[in-house]
């Protein structure tokens, strides 16, 4: 039975009969292995059809908004990384490029070219990451160990520029801390034209396998409308055929001079967020490519008082994360602490269209939906 | 089961008890395992706790019946100040759409303000499903990016609901403010914005603010049993710290 039929037809026979269906609540998680993470997700279900869905969160809660009110701009700077910590130095640009904002500061060329380095290829990490899980999770083991291999010489990069590999704290309130070491653009040309090749090995591997595709292709539709009334952003909006990402649409930290392009899905379903995620590899690598052959020279840090005290206000800035739109609205009083921040998590929203896409969907198709929106619930629950 | 209690000293637990916790060199006892708070219908954590020394049956329970902390005053060391000095400096938002607005709501009390190129409205909250239902339809802002809250607890109305509007067909990204006070609720945008089904819960949860006509309003992040609405500027990360400890560990917290 198609997913349309099931949604039309209620299941019609007298009563008493042997093959009475009862409705059946399922608990998955928060200790599933394919939620990512402590997602609690509650199904109702009709056979294997999923009837209803709730989303149980905040098991990951630590309550960073709250923080962000007893710390300095400054200081707060490292709790961002701890929110989606597969790409913390996308965070780390956000809250930086909102409190240069506030004090009217823009982040000398050189920084916002190692900037734009350093968070696509964090967004090359964050979506390997993404794409050896769901593959994982969908039964393929193979892909995990290749996309792990890619992460590692990224995390390497990270390594040897900042000291940590996870939670980076790259960059700082008006520039960077660390110049560039010696042999970074080398170590960056290498791995990309090697990772350039093993991206087309995975289409190989992946793309045109039958399994791969009969398990994705129709499955978690959304249309263009949906995302926009769930807010949905990032990979998921692209799949659905609407060419929106931040990067051009309100470019910021100097990605007006790099050519790439939006790839863009045509049926909104997870094998179409599947390949705008590989095609969005590509062009980050592209952009690497470019911001790495003319790396400006001159400072990497503006002029920025010791003691920040922005004036009274608040802005709201975003930039596209590898989840989709992740932007915070800063309110400031006058003093060294913020009044306010406020994080719009990307995943936090993308996770709330699980409902829509889910329903009628079997048992097995949540795995892949759940794989496919990319959450992290570090930043779900922050 | 052996712990080491910090005075090098070795003291065997009963094999009954479940936990063990070491706290400024006194060994205490948990009767009961530590068990989260999610599961439904449990609002207290059945908890209790007696020192030990030395090896003994002798109870002892800490400070039974605190006073509860959330009453809603303020306290002494709060992190946060007196209100700015100085307001924010925002310009008056000229041009065609703040006037194509007023035409439309003219019994509406509209302020179009702008600070550092970022415009936003001022609004009442009565009006705000309307002006939300009316921007969507006619002025092509299909997202709502985000909904959140400020607290301003010496404000008469203390509380501001921020909606972050974007629009996808002209690249435009508008703020809409409100104001509630304390035991005032706002109409739900559910109806206009879907995504809002969320983010209010999130407000809720975090602040208190509720949202009548929400088809589920319920706390999202924290767990259901949770006292106190966290993000309110009354409450401070220390207290809500001791408080939570007492309450479900009827220890001090350590942290000041």
């Amino acid at each position: 039975m198609r997913r349309e039929e099931f949604l039309d037809n209620e299941i019609d026979l007298p009563e008493g009969n042997y093959l009475d269906t009862s409705e059946l609540v399922l608990n998955m998680g928060p200790q599933h292995p394919s939620t990512h993470g402590v997602l609690r997700v509650v199904l109702k279900l009709d056979g294997e059809r999923v009837r209803d869905v709730e989303c149980v969160i905040g098991y990951l809660h630590r309550g960073v908004e709250k923080i962000a009110e007893n710390r300095t701009y400054g200081m707060f700077v490292p709790y961002v990384d701890r929110m989606d910590y597969v790409a913390a130095v996308s965070n780390g640009l956000g809250y930086c490029l909102a409190i240069e904002k506030l004090i009217s500061v823009q982040a000398p060329p050189r920084a916002q070219a190692v900037r734009v380095m350093l968070t696509e290829l964090n967004r090359i990490a964050s979506h390997l990451l993404w794409l050896g899980t769901h593959a994982i999770d969908l039964g393929a083991i193979s892909p995990l160990m290749y996309c792990m291999r890619e992460r590692e010489e990224i995390l390497k990069i990270f390594e040897q520029y900042c000291g940590a590999r996870l939670t980076t704290h790259a960059f700082r309130i008006g520039g960077l801390q660390y110049e560039l070491y010696d042999g970074f653009e080398t170590q960056v040309t290498r791995f990309l034209s090697n990772f350039r090749k093993q991206v087309n090995d995975w289409h190989d591997l992946l793309t045109g396998n039958p399994i791969w595709a009969g398990r994705l292709q129709g499955v978690g539709v959304l249309t263009a409308e949906d995302c926009e009334a769930f807010a949905v952003s990032g990979p998921l909006i692209r799949a659905s055929g609407v060419a929106w990402d931040l990067r051009k649409a309100q470019p910021y930290s100097g990605y007006e001079q790099y050519d790439f392009e939006i790839p863009v899905g045509e049926r909104g379903d997870s094998f179409d967020r599947y390949l705008v995620r590989m095609e969005e590899m590509q062009q980050s690598a592209h952009i690497i490519e470019q911001a790495v052959s003319q790396i400006p020279s001159g400072a990497i840090m503006a002029k920025v008082p010791k003691v920040l005290k922005p004036a009274p206000g608040e802005v709201y800035v975003s930039i596209e994360a590898p989840k989709g739109e992740l932007g915070y609205y800063v309110v400031s009083d006058g003093s060294t602490i913020p009044y306010r921040v406020r994080v719009r998590p990307p995943s936090f929203l993308n996770l709330q269209a699980l409902k829509k896409m889910a329903i009628g969907a079997l048992v097995a198709d949540v795995v892949a939906i759940i794989g496919t929106i990319d959450i992290v619930l570090g930043e779900v629950d922050r | 089961m052996s712990c080491y209690d910090g005075v090098a000293r070795i003291v065997c637990a009963r094999r009954d008890e479940h936990s063990v916790s070491v706290h400024h060199g006194a060994l205490r006892l948990a009767k009961y395992p530590f068990i989260g708070t999610k599961r439904p219908g449990i609002t207290a954590l059945p908890v209790r706790f007696r020192t030990v020394t030395k090896f003994s049956n002798e109870k002892t329970v800490l400070e039974p019946n605190r006073p509860a902390r959330y009453n809603g005053s303020m306290p002494e060391n709060l992190p946060h100040r007196a209100p700015a000095a100085t307001p924010m400096q925002a310009t008056e938002w000229e041009g065609d759409f703040p006037a194509r607005i007023r035409q439309t709501f003219p019994a509406l009390a509209l302020s179009f303000k702008s600070y550092l190129g970022q415009n936003y409205i001022e609004a009442p909250a009565a009006a705000i499903a309307d002006l939300l239902l009316y921007f969507r339809q006619h002025e092509a802002f299909d997202v709502l990016t985000d909904l959140t809250a400020v607290d301003y607890p010496t404000r008469p109305e203390r509380f501001e609901i921020i909606y972050i509007l974007y629009s996808l067909e002209r690249n435009e990204r508008i703020r809409v403010k409100v104001h509630a006070a304390l035991d005032h609720d706002v109409p739900t945008a559910t109806a206009v914005y879907p995504a809002a089904n969320w983010l209010e819960r999130e407000v809720f949860d975090m602040f208190g603010i509720r949202f009548s006509g929400h088809p589920d309003l319920k706390r999202i992040l924290l767990p259901e049993d949770w006292q106190g609405h966290p993000l309110r500027k009354e409450l401070s990360i220390t207290a809500m710290d001791n408080e939570w400890v007492q309450r479900n560990l009827g220890i001090e917290s350590g942290q000041s």
